[in-house]
């Protein structure tokens, strides 16, 4: 019996494939795909009088959404994520560089890269806060300098929230451009140079071309989570930079507009969704392939 | 290369040496090429042979020692400061650049006009027979090895160098297409007038191609000469077996000496031997089949000689069998003595 | 890759100091005597000690614990039998599968957090330490897949096929062939579960009810009220925790690759 069912088996992959699939599937389909469509469904309803919402069909709250308000708001979060995107790419290249060229030292050093990353990301914001608050080290630091005479309010301004941001994302840009340096043929370089390219031509015409994979896969790691950012504005932004995940969290809070909060929340995963899929076709379009 | 000696060598290693670490990878080494030359260094790997090549073209710094290009010293130059072009092992074409762009790649450095690199690439390409109408755009991963190959080569020779480095650049093709470049190599270095410098470890390879051989040994070079030189009159042990087949045993005269298999031939006991020939009695303990020619391989006492079996024989009707008692006679002058031993 | 030129080595070195010291900052000052000021006012460990008095505090620290050893084992055996699946067998669309794999780990943890929340007030769910690993366990599910199916990837079917043929059912090679092969990955993925459950704010902060707060909700509540020592304290306990599973992870790699 046990052998003829095992033969069964054995003949029926797909069954088998699916047996397999079946529970982590069922949970996912519970608890993330059903999930986001009753959002989906509340985002096209009304606002229930006392939160919750009120049956029936309405695109309200996806038009408030063009508000300028808002608009501000969505043009905030986009600009901070390039801005975190670019700053990344700034820091992180030559980290990542120099680690691919560090020989035998090169995984303690890349160790050393993502042990902070792997540590609670509230703890390493509330990090930066210990640090950039009135009495933190960066003003005791420039008041002991004499470079100012008065704390520099620091907290609750775009650059906090960008330096947190970065500081939370920057071994997303590392880990990526790392791997691709390093499978860099040593022997790419030397040819370069024996025809003729100096340092710099060779880093530009080289290095840099076959290292942009690296850099698109960073970007998109780097990108996307700082477009969905809450904690690091909620805690280093305060009330006056506010992004959509705050707005989104609002609503869902003391603003009591679940429609208008699920729109939100289908506008960011739309916006999420539309950036891989750029640069996952697109970006992958735009390598270095000057060939048919 | 009679004139060699009165013109400047195009190369020239005097007493150069490199270390990694407690290593030493070039112990001393002296040679010179001459303008035009195809001068091998052929060794075992690790030998140093890669190391010599590689201070050449710029990527190590000797230790001590001068490198001189056509008279003038370049161990201080930068590898893009010399105009020195190499073809690598490994190819190391540019995977993100068309097979016209790898081509194009040193001329764009010189910053010359884009019509006469367009000319350059073209008729480059046509030099080592790939067609630029069909390859120029191609990928170098759409390519087959030997295309590869080939792409490398343009690439070098595309800059009109004065001298060629190549770096085992066979080493991936197999036996038929190997034969083939080389062939074309010797070809080129003919109608160019290029100076080659060519590392292999493979010494059909470097007695076939070259006008010179330089064979390396643990860092030092055993012995410079031409490819017959190097075979008939090997000066070490090393140079002798590491090129061929060798007998390597002490003669009458108590010296040590090397004797090719060729240079030997069995005749059968009681027969007389040839006036002023060399030689000793033994036993056939094996034969081996080669394909183009057999050897045998006589037992004479303790050691083994290797004697290989010519179609005369045959004709003469003459069959070998294992267990044959058998003389073994070489003249004297194809015994040569060895150096140090 | 060759050595970097001085100035890339220099710069990097620079960040590498940056990267490691609002970390350090936080370390010392929770064994700072000073309460406030940035400046060195002796050694304590007073702030630790406080930690012990709060019952709170170990009652968060339970929480975080039981959430995250139930969501981690949850989700290390629904991901690893996923990758089982993708990994050992052909169906249709099995490639898309393996796409939309990917969806909870690109989606934002806070649109995953409130449609969650949004899910358990519609069925009327009573929020609490189950709606937490509920939501746990789905967030984690892709990140083992993929782990665990990197490492399938790493090794063929040679050894179970060898098995089969030997006269091997299929839950024999599994427990004897399969899972040895895969337990490093399997673990590895379970680390990494683990550290993400402990350490989730964003999605625990929608799915939390009154009564099931976990370390890191009680951390943010303090912070939100203002600095203070003990937050230090508990900062570099959850640090020391985190630290020591990605340690064994790392050790548990090194060992698989040589």
């Amino acid at each position: 019996m046990m052998r003829r069912g095992a033969r069964w088996l054995a003949a029926h992959d797909r069954v088998r494939a699916w047996g397999l699939l079946a529970p982590g599937t069922l949970w996912l389909l519970a608890f993330f795909v059903l999930p986001v469509a009753i959002m989906g469904a509340y985002s096209a309803m009304e606002r229930g009088l006392y939160g919750g919402v009120e049956p029936g069909f309405s695109l309200a709250s996806y038009a408030r959404f063009f508000d300028p308000l808002y608009l501000r708001i969505l043009g905030r979060t986009l600009w901070l994520a390039a801005l975190t995107t670019l700053l990344c790419v700034v820091i992180g290249y030559p980290v990542a560089y120099a680690i691919a060229g560090a020989g035998r030292w090169k995984h303690a050093l890349l160790f050393l890269v993502v042990l902070p990353f792997w540590t609670s990301f509230l703890v390493r914001t509330y990090a930066i806060m210990f640090l950039l608050r009135d009495s933190g080290l960066v003003n005791s630091a420039l008041l002991a300098l004499g470079l100012i005479d008065e704390p520099l309010t620091l907290l609750y301004t775009p650059g906090a929230v960008l330096a947190g941001l970065v500081y939370g994302y920057l071994p997303f840009m590392v880990l990526p451009v790392y791997a691709s340096l390093e499978k860099l043929d040593p022997a790419l370089l030397e040819a370069a140079e024996s025809l003729g390219a100096r340092p710099v031509a060779g880093f530009l015409r080289v290095t840099l071309p076959l290292s942009l994979p690296g850099l698109v896969a960073g970007s998109l790691l780097v990108f996307i989570p700082s477009l969905g950012a809450f904690l690091t504005p909620d805690l280093l932004g305060g009330a006056r930079q506010v992004m959509i995940g705050n707005l989104v969290q609002q609503q869902f809070g003391a603003g009591r507009d679940w429609p208008f909060g699920s729109a939100a929340s289908f506008i960011l995963m739309a916006l999420v969704l539309a950036v891989v899929y750029v640069f996952l076709h697109r970006g992958a379009g735009a390598l270095p392939e000057e060939v048919e | 290369m009679s004139q060699g000696a009165t013109l400047t060598p195009a190369v020239r290693f005097t007493r150069v040496c490199k270390r990694f670490g407690e290593t030493v990878a070039v112990d001393g080494v002296s040679f010179d090429v001459a303008g035009g030359e195809f001068f091998s260094i052929l060794g075992p790997s690790g030998c140093g042979k890669t190391t010599t090549l590689r201070m050449l073209a710029g990527f190590e710094r000797p230790d001590a020692g001068e490198i001189l290009l056509h008279g003038e010293r370049i161990d201080e130059l930068p590898p893009w400061e010399r105009p020195l072009a190499m073809v690598f092992q490994s190819y190391a074409l540019f995977p993100h650049l068309s097979v016209a762009r790898n081509v194009a790649f040193g001329l764009e450095r010189r910053k010359l006009p884009r019509a006469e690199i367009d000319a350059r690439v073209r008729s480059a390409l046509e030099l080592v027979r790939l067609d630029p109408g069909v390859f120029g755009r191609r990928s170098p991963r759409q390519l087959s090895g030997g295309q590869r190959q080939r792409v490398a080569l343009a690439r070098a020779l595309v800059l009109e160098p004065p001298v060629l480095l190549l770096d085992e650049p066979l080493g991936a093709l197999d036996r038929k297409l190997r034969k083939e470049m080389q062939a074309e190599l010797r070809a080129l270095n003919r109608e160019l007038g290029t100076t080659f410098v060519y590392v292999t470890h493979d010494q059909e390879e470097a007695l076939a191609m070259s006008d010179r051989v330089a064979v390396m040994a643990e860092a030092r070079i055993e012995q410079v000469g031409t490819p017959a030189e190097v075979y008939e009159r090997p000066r070490t042990a090393f140079v002798a077996g590491f090129l061929g087949d060798a007998n390597v045993f002490e003669a009458d005269s108590g010296r040590t000496v090397v004797v090719r298999p060729e240079r030997m031939r069995l005749l059968r006991p009681g027969s007389a031997v040839p006036d002023g020939l060399s030689s000793r009695q033994g036993e056939i303990r094996d034969l081996v089949y080669l394909g183009d020619r057999e050897h045998a391989i006589v037992g004479v006492g303790p050691v083994d000689f290797r004697v290989a079996l010519r179609d005369p024989d045959r004709f003469e009707g003459e069959t070998w069998r294992r267990g044959d008692a058998v003389v073994v006679a070489w003249r004297p002058d194809d015994a040569h003595p060895l150096e140090g031993a | 890759m060759r050595r970097p030129p001085w100035w890339v080595a220099g710069l990097t070195a620079v960040t590498l100091c940056l990267l490691h010291l609002p970390i350090a900052v936080l370390i010392a000052s929770s064994f700072n005597r000073s309460r406030f000021a940035m400046r060195w006012d002796g050694f304590t460990l007073d702030w630790y000690s406080r930690l012990l008095e709060r019952g709170d505090i170990l009652e968060a620290l339970r929480a975080s614990l039981v959430v995250a050893l139930v969501s981690t084992l949850l989700a290390t055996v629904f991901g690893t039998l996923i990758a089982l699946g993708l990994a050992r067998h052909a169906f249709p669309g099995r490639r898309i599968y393996q796409g939309l794999l990917y969806l909870p780990i690109v989606t934002p943890e806070i649109v995953v957090g409130i449609s969650l929340l949004v899910l358990f007030a519609t069925a009327g769910v009573t929020l609490g330490l189950g709606t937490i690993t509920i939501a746990h366990v789905a967030f984690n599910i892709s990140f083992v897949a993929v782990v665990v199916l990197a490492r399938l990837h790493g090794n063929g079917r040679d050894l179970e096929e060898a098995a089969m043929d030997l006269g091997a059912g299929p839950l024999t090679t599994f427990f004897r062939v399969t899972l040895p092969q895969i337990l490093p990955g399997v673990i590895a993925g379970a680390l990494l579960a683990f550290t993400m459950s402990f350490d989730d704010f964003v999605i625990t902060f929608f799915v939390a009810g009154v009564g099931s707060t976990t370390l890191p909700l009680l951390v943010y509540s303090m912070v939100r009220r203002g600095v203070e020592p003990t937050i230090n304290a508990i900062s570099t306990i959850i640090l020391a925790v985190t630290t020591i599973a990605i340690l064994i992870a790392y050790r548990l790699r090194e060992g698989e690759s040589s």
